[in-house]
């Protein structure tokens, strides 16, 4: 299966979701391609972003079948980091879906 | 298979050190996931083998994920898989020194990182990197295995401060010579000359390195984390 935009914002969303109850923050009242995840306007500091990541790529492999690595070295050397915000994350993911 | 047992990974498990904590553990009940360049030399019910380069990160990644999928759980990494290179330094060529440490170095930080994504999930783990009373004696002639596990060291000391908050412990035993075949070129006057910068100058044994990998391990040592112990009486 190939992964669309929508599935994909779906599962981070719901990765997002999951990382929120387990921190103890207030969920999201309105989460959508321009949420934040780290940086300027995200409550989430970078271990929580760590964490996201991990449980991000569970979800794509269970739902893919496909080993991302997302924290490789495009997403390190971008200026702008594809963690910003979900819409950007959601572009990466699907930018460097693995062959197999 | 069952979900009950513990669950290992163990890295080189075809010969030496890891061959024997193999067997150590499946003979104490744990299910032992282990991988080495070639084929399996276990025969195990309770044992399954990968065929792998450890320095390739999109296969330990694949390796990790699959005992991940199958176990639902890893409880502990012994990141065990290493190569040794005996050369002065001067004559030590640049190939050798990215080849150790792509095997030594960048093959335990992918296992460490993939097993402790695994283990975030459950906050609990145990991850145990090998390094060499060689680093610390700053041994002639081993420039790239002793500058490797350097590196080894500080990762240890690193993602020790970086998975504390998860349960997550990690530390590293630094054996003595063991007869195993990393040492089999190594004249019997360098190994002597090794032994008497020990204190207890003898050489190590497999049960040797076994009890300290088993102290990591105990469910007692969830206090002990970022340390470096090593073997004979060498001090760090």
């Amino acid at each position: 299966m190939k992964p669309e935009e929508p599935a994909v914002r779906e599962l981070v969303q719901q990765s997002l979701a999951a990382l929120r109850e387990d921190l103890a923050l207030p969920p999201l009242e309105d989460p959508g391609p321009d949420t934040p995840v780290l940086g300027g306007g995200s409550d989430l500091d970078s271990m929580a972003v760590v964490h996201l990541i991990v449980d991000l790529e569970g979800r794509l492999q269970e739902t893919y079948g496909r080993n991302w690595i997302l924290a490789d070295e495009r997403a390190l050397s971008r200026s702008r980091s594809p963690f910003r915000t979900v819409g950007d994350l959601v572009r990466f993911i699907i930018e460097t879906t693995p062959q197999s | 298979m069952s979900e009950q047992l513990p669950v290992v990974l163990i890295t080189g498990t075809s010969r030496g050190i890891g061959h024997h904590l193999t067997r150590h553990y499946l003979d104490l009940g744990w299910q032992v996931c282990g991988c080495s360049r070639g084929e399996s030399t276990i025969d195990h019910d309770q044992y399954r083998h990968f065929a792998l380069d450890v320095g390739d990160e999109e296969a330990v990644t694949a390796m990790v994920r699959d005992c991940g999928r199958s176990y639902g759980r890893i409880d502990a990494l012994l990141n065990n898989a290493g190569i040794a290179s005996m050369n002065a330094a001067l004559l030590t060529p640049g190939r050798t020194l990215e080849s150790v440490f792509r095997t030594n170095c960048f093959g335990a930080f992918y296992f460490a990182r993939e097993a402790a994504k695994l283990m975030l999930r459950r906050k609990q783990g145990r991850i145990v990197f090998f390094t060499t009373v060689a680093r610390p004696l700053r041994l002639e002639g081993e420039i790239a295995y002793a500058a490797s596990k350097a590196a080894v060291e500080s990762i240890t000391q690193v993602l020790s401060r970086e998975l504390a908050g998860d349960g997550i412990t990690v530390n590293a035993v630094g054996p003595t010579p063991v007869k195993t075949d990393l040492i089999r070129g190594v004249s019997d006057q360098a190994i002597q000359r090794l032994l008497d910068r020990q204190a207890i100058r003898r050489l190590g044994e497999f049960a040797d390195v076994a009890n300290v990998v088993d102290f990591f391990l105990s469910p007692g040592s969830g206090f002990v984390t970022g340390q470096v112990l090593y073997l004979g009486g060498v001090e760090g």
